[in-house]
């Protein structure tokens, strides 16, 4: 049990720092966005399993929850910002291999109609 | 209704990590008040309906977390200022707002993409795909996108 608590620790502990890193390496907000909240999502995930391992069930029972929100928050909030970067031209389009929303962008700003999907 | 306010008393007493009887009535009065003050509109939720499929789903994705967690950390190892990254438009396939939007924030949830626009008039996703370094990949990854949201609504969609 206790082996195991440590190596799902660790683990965990080895996705932050991944995403971490690619934080750092990442050239633009969306792809740096990933590498922030994606490896950590995981990374949060095994230390919660980790740690519940060791404690008596009904703390447990709260990192339960903890897990939960957090996999409930998390995607609306990369959303949210990644959004908010693409509209704010923060994307850097020399990293994009193709671009399917920049042509329905472009005919909505020649037709002068409102953007879609706002 | 009923369904959400179990679910908040449940929340109440894992909150507090035990259960006695004044603590669930304690719990009783705190999600009235919250169904009172912040009331939302009714969503017919089919959740438990199948629930072998859900337990499938989540298999899916924590799978899907661990793998493309793996690839972003890669990717970012790997190549880092040099990655490249797609904006693909991929059809919606199901109509029920309740659907897309699990299917949005499950498609969020993994590493690698995330979904930067939703027309819902056209029924299109646009979706971020990280890592994608030719047309075979951009069209995995659309593949993807559409295989997850037919995971979705075999697990609680609309039949047919």
């Amino acid at each position: 049990m206790n082996v195991l608590s440590a190596v799902l620790l660790l683990s965990g502990a080895l996705f932050c720092v991944l995403g971490a890193v690619g934080m750092l390496r990442l050239p633009d907000v969306p792809s740096r966005l990933q590498a922030a909240t994606k490896p950590q999502t995981l990374g949060l995930l095994l230390i919660l399993v980790g740690t519940a391992l060791r404690l008596p069930p009904s703390y447990a029972v709260g990192l339960a929850l903890v897990a939960l929100f957090q996999m409930l928050t998390a995607p609306v909030l990369s959303q949210f910002l990644g959004r908010a970067a693409y509209r704010t031209g923060a994307v850097d389009e020399s990293t994009l291999l193709c671009d399917d929303l920049k042509s329905v962008r472009d005919n909505d700003a020649e037709s002068g109609s409102a953007s879609p999907g706002a | 209704m009923i369904s959400t306010f179990v679910w908040l008393v449940v929340v109440w007493l894992m909150l507090w990590g035990s259960a006695d009887l004044g603590l669930v009535l304690l719990g009783a009065v705190v999600a009235a008040g919250v169904l009172l003050l912040y009331p939302l509109p009714p969503v017919r939720s089919r959740v438990l309906r199948r629930p072998h499929r859900l337990v499938g789903l989540g298999l899916f994705l924590v799978a899907d977390l661990v793998i493309s967690g793996i690839r972003v950390a890669w990717d970012a190892a790997r190549y880092g200022r040099k990655v490249r990254a797609a904006v693909i438009a991929v059809p919606v396939l199901s109509d029920e707002d309740y659907v897309i939007a699990t299917a949005a924030n499950l498609l969020s949830l993994g590493p690698g993409k995330f979904v930067l626009q939703l027309d819902r008039r056209e029924r299109v996703f646009y979706v971020y795909a990280l890592g994608v370094r030719s047309a075979a990949e951009v069209d995995r990854a659309r593949a993807d996108v559409l295989g997850l949201q037919r995971r979705v609504i075999k697990a609680f969609g609309e039949p047919g």
